[in-house]
């Protein structure tokens, strides 16, 4: 009995000071850091219009404001050496617009996106367009699986298409692929449904093809299409392989981004790239070209 | 106290004669390592050997050999017309309260003085078995720690880091076969039991040519072989854990026996007040065992092991539906070591092994619901299979040449993941695993020049085979001293260093969730040169030994987690767009450490311990990390102090104090959150994903310091002498004056004199004031 209650006590003793962990305050200087502004912008000649988001960053110390202030009064501008063009604020997204008859992008040409606020304060980044080369980018329907017959007795196929190119830029290029299903989002009967496109495969959205050089053998991925079972608006259905290839910064920025595990706590700290000066964010430029496969 | 012993030997006079034979400890018949033979007229002499074997070749005239070893009663034998002959002594344990031993007779050979190898640390079992310890637990690796230039990762980590070298970088052998993961409990204690060590010994430099394999350290431990004459046992109690050591003969003089066994019991303690359907095991075990058999003076056999586990996990029961979900980690060594020491002649010596090395890190999840069962496990890991010969030469007292080589096969399974869902229809296997072989020959010649000059060069190439790459290594090695005056030398040393095989290490969390992976057509060894340049200094007056070194060490190919990597295939809610092959998740880059290391040392009398310092810096730079900058290393520590007090009080009383200082490790800490959105290949206008809400801005790698660490422990032991042996009762207080040490930092919130939430920096402190009492035994 005396045993068992030395036993007893032992326990809690032990079981108690492991359980102690004495918090308090860390007695160390915290980092002093000011708001900084973050500048986003992805430039392309073969886009329609450039978007740009201004917001500031939030100190992790101190007082706490949960929210990501986005900027509005910001003069956000891009130059180059034809010239230089406006954005102006589309109130919905909150981005800064510029539509491509402002400014002519040119591959090899080097752009600065800049944003000025009233008092003063100004971020900027600057990138040069990859130069336009053959990459000889293919589609290639490999094979179909059946997936099931649908509601009318129809047999519904995936398919598994083969993207491949060969880069054929001198120096280090960078490429991204990706594969994407037309989609028509019918939320509201009284308007038109309106097209989007759906990821056919996220793995490959966010992984890198990097090229020393020009490359003899072809770089490739094979993706599925999927049954497709999302609507019946579309019956026919339409698939759409992209190939992008980015600059410098636009490889860093996103391989920064996707190493980030946020609050994984068994992931290594990832510093993301950034090269907007007096800022954070990122000003890069891409390339795009397309495929579109009908369904068979 | 000595003796002097006169041996007459026979009429014939060669030029030359060899001596040669073992040095022991009277009545168990224990080898002593490291133990002197000296001979003061001639002024040379030698010291045992790994097996406690010694030659020495002198002219043979009469000589008197003085045979001693820290802690021992001196023996000086005379020998008048002596022939080549076998001498085996027998020392006896000294009483070091009122008699003078080896370091205090000027007539002596100082040990720190007339070594040639520097930056080499001994740790006495006796020392570790004085020093308090947290939890009354005593743990070779902390006392190490303890020491100049090694230093621990973060508060109760028995981890090494060794003059700027990650935990990795250190090889650590058991009776020569490696161990891999040389934790308990995450990390809080190492898996010796110093009841079963007789040697414990760390070079941090000058690498001999016999070592290799690690860029940093070797910490190179021995079993005891077992008392050869009379049973004797060891053992205690204590909060965490007990312990218990039996040694003794199987055959007297001939055959004996070590078993030494481990284990914690919070869970058997824990076990009744646990809810039936919910339980937790957590324990941790370890056993030691050994055999040895003499076949004569030139023979012997030995075969020792090691086994070791903790487990952590939960079981739990939902008794209505018949649900159960079990979980948990766990992670252990096993090594076996079989020896043959073989006398080809007085000045031959040998010593082949067989040696085999496991280590397995695994985590599981089982459970069972709506009668369908899922089962997950993990598991990680290394197993080697080796041979190794070394052959000491002793050639003269000029020359003594140690060669040798070792083959080793490791298999390597850096990850391994097997899923059964029944539920899902899923049966998945992926187990990868990696053969490759390692191996090295060497030669190193020991060289007094004169009196005061010596030299140990060496060279050793060493071999690596792995996934159709073959690596040759030339390794050049290099130690030298110069003895100012008998009690002063100068010492210097250079080597190079290769390392085959790497350990990926998260930075992120404590646990042994390590990787060991071979090097590869796509992973390069790991390279180091360090040079060394110190001071030896001897003070028998008052038994102190006085070092000073300074080093410098570089590191090439040094491997690393990428930024965003983790050991386990994740898939975060935040980002399920990766896969993850562990040869595809880490960096390369270099470090290089320089420092200055100064230690003060009494080995015997009533009050011994020592002072020791280190200045140092670790930095490293990888192309993949931290935008290319250079930056310091997470464990670099600018000062590092420590100070070890052990006094007999008396007899039957001991006390016991540390105190240790470091620099606060470095750290990363977020700056800023920021909304970043990112470019998709989407085909439609605007390109913009989701924005990205939890984009984090952080500071520069390891560009802020945690608080300085400084603790005081104390400890006092009463010893009492029973009719069946010997008890010991021990008070100890880890971190006596409760200073709050940081162990890891999160983001947490309070609340300021406003009333405003505020996002501060929070501390974690693991151990405050802990008392702990323990029970020892021997007979």
């Amino acid at each position: 009995m005396k045993l068992k209650r030395i036993l007893t006590f032992l326990f809690v003793l032990t079981g108690s000071l492991f359980s102690i962990s004495c918090e308090k305050n860390a007695t160390i200087p915290l980092p002093k850091v000011e708001k900084k502004l973050v500048l986003t912008c992805f430039i392309s000649p073969d886009e329609d219009s450039l978007t740009a988001r201004v917001t500031w960053s939030k100190p992790i110390f101190g007082v706490n404001n949960n929210f990501i202030e986005t900027v509005t009064d910001a003069t956000v501008e891009i130059t180059g050496p034809d010239g230089s063009a406006g954005f102006y604020l589309e109130p919905v997204s909150e981005s800064y617009v510029v539509h491509k008859e402002l400014i002519q992008i040119k591959p090899g040409t080097t752009y600065t996106v800049s944003a000025h606020l009233p008092n003063g304060i100004m971020v900027r980044g600057t990138c040069t367009i990859p130069l336009r080369s053959e990459n000889s980018f293919e589609t290639e329907v490999l094979d179909s699986v059946l997936q099931y017959q649908d509601g009318n007795g129809k047999d519904v196929y995936s398919y598994n298409v083969k993207m491949k190119f060969k880069p054929s830029a001198t120096g280090e290029s960078w490429y991204r692929l990706g594969a994407y299903q037309r989609l028509f989002q019918d939320y509201f009967p009284d308007k038109p449904a309106q097209e989007t496109w759906e990821t056919l495969d996220y793995d490959l959205d966010s992984r890198f093809f990097v090229s020393s050089g020009p490359s003899a053998n072809p770089y490739s991925a094979v993706v599925s299409t999927g049954a497709g079972f999302y609507n019946e608006l579309d019956s026919s259905k339409v698939y759409r392989f992209m190939l992008v290839q980015g600059d410098r910064s636009y490889y860093q920025f996103h391989e920064s981004v996707f190493n980030f595990e946020g609050d994984n706590p068994f992931a290594e700290p990832v510093q993301l790239f950034s090269n907007v000066e007096g800022g954070l964010g990122v000003v890069c430029s891409y390339l795009k070209e397309s495929r579109t496969i009908r369904k068979p | 106290m000595c003796f002097v012993l006169k041996i007459q030997g026979q009429t014939s006079k060669p030029d030359k004669i060899t001596i040669s034979g073992y040095v022991k400890e009277e009545g168990s018949n224990e080898p002593l390592v490291g133990a002197t033979v000296y001979i003061p007229r001639l002024k040379t002499g030698t010291v045992t050997n790994g097996f406690g074997y010694y030659a020495l070749t002198v002219p043979s005239d009469s000589v008197t050999i003085w045979f001693s070893y820290v802690g021992y009663q001196i023996q000086k034998i005379r020998l008048d017309n002596p022939q080549s002959q076998v001498l085996s002594i027998s020392l006896s344990e000294g009483k070091t309260l009122n008699e003078v031993t080896i370091i205090g007779n000027r007539d002596t050979m100082p040990q720190t003085v007339e070594n040639v190898q520097m930056s080499q640390l001994s740790i006495r079992p006796a020392d570790v078995k004085a020093i308090p310890a947290l939890l009354g637990e005593k743990d070779v690796i902390k006392v190490l720690q303890l020491m100049p230039g090694v230093q621990k990762g973060s508060e109760g980590s028995a981890g090494l880091y060794v003059r700027g070298g990650g935990p990795d970088q250190n090889l650590i052998l058991l009776d020569d076969a490696p161990v891999y993961n040389a934790f308990h409990l995450f990390g809080f204690f190492s898996l010796f039991n110093g009841d079963a060590l007789k040697t414990i010994e760390l070079t941090k430099g000058g690498f001999p040519a016999r070592f290799g394999g690690r860029l940093s350290s070797v910490l190179e431990m021995r079993m005891k072989e077992g008392n050869q004459q009379k049973i004797k046992g060891e053992g205690g109690v204590g909060l965490l854990s007990s312990r218990f050591t039996i040694e003794g003969p199987i055959f007297k003089n001939k055959t004996s026996f070590l078993f030494s066994g481990r284990r914690s019991y919070l869970d058997i303690l824990a076990a009744p007040f646990q809810n039936s359907d919910s339980k937790s095991k957590f324990y941790f075990m370890d056993f030691n065992m050994k055999v040895n058999h003499t076949f004569s003076d030139k023979d012997k056999l030995y075969l020792s092991g090691y086994f070791g586990r903790d487990l952590f996990g939960f079981v739990e029961r939902a008794s209505v539906f018949g649900e159960k979900e079990e979980a948990g980690l766990y992670w252990g060594n096993a090594t076996a070591t079989l020896r043959w020491n073989h006398v080809f002649n007085p000045r031959l010596f040998s010593n082949i092994s067989l040696i085999y090395s496991r280590y397995r890190f695994n985590i599981y999840n089982n459970s069972t619901r709506s009668g369908s069962e899922f089962s997950l496990k993990y598991y990680s890991g290394i197993e080697d299979f080796g041979a190794k010969a070394d052959l000491d030469y002793y050639y003269s007292t000029v020359h003594q040449i140690k060669f040798g080589g070792q083959a080793v096969w490791h298999t390597f399974t850096p990850s391994a993941i097997v899923i059964k869902d029944a539920s899902q229809n899923e049966d998945r296997n992926e187990v990868k695993q990696y053969g490759s072989l390692e191996s090295a020959l060497y030669v190193e010649d020991l060289i007094r020049v004169t009196d005061r000059l010596a030299f140990n060069p060496g060279l050793r190439q060493s071999y690596f085979y792995s996934d159709g790459v073959s690596r040759i290594k030339l390794e050049p090695r290099l130690s030298a001293r110069y003895k100012i005056r008998s009690d002063l030398a100068v010492k210097a040393s250079a080597a190079d260093m290769n390392q085959f095989i790497h350990l990926l290490t998260n930075t992120g969390v404590g646990l042994p969730t390590d990787l060991w992976i071979p090097s590869s057509p796509k992973i390069s060894p790991q390279r180091s040169q360090q040079f060394a340049l110190g001071l030896a200094k001897d003070l028998p007056k008052h038994n102190l030994t006085i070092s000073l070194e300074g080093y410098y060490k570089q590191m090439k190919q040094v491997i690393s987690y990428k930024e965003g990597a983790s050991f386990l295939e994740i898939e975060s809610a935040n980002n399920t767009q990766k896969s993850y092959a562990w040869e595809d998740q880490i960096v390369r880059g270099k470090s290089w450490s320089y420092g200055v290391e100064a230690m003060v040392q009494k080995h015997v009398g009533k009050l011994t311990g020592w002072v020791g310092y280190t200045l140092s810096w670790t930095r490293m730079k990888f192309p993949d990390l931290n935008f290319g900058k250079a930056f310091y290393a997470r464990y670099d520590r600018r000062h590092d102090a420590s100070v070890v007090v052990m006094y007999k009080l008396k007899d039957g009383i001991s006390l016991s104090a540390t105190w240790v200082y470091g620099t606060g490790n470095a750290i990363t800490l977020p700056l800023a959150s920021y909304s970043l959105p990112t470019h998709s290949p989407l085909p439609s206008a605007n390109s913009f994903l989701s924005a990205y809400d939890n984009a984090t801005e952080y500071s520069d790698r390891n560009a802020y310091r945690m608080a300085a660490y400084h603790r005081m422990d104390v400890g006092i032991q009463w010893h009492k002498k029973k009719s069946w042996g010997e008890r010991t009762w021990e008070l100890s207080v880890y971190n006596v004056y409760n200073h709050r040490n940081p162990y890891f930092y999160y983001i947490g919130n309070t609340t300021n004199s406003q009333n405003q939430s505020v996002t501060t920096l929070k501390q974690i402190t693991l151990f405050p004031f802990i008392p702990s009492l323990s029970y020892n035994f021997k007979f």
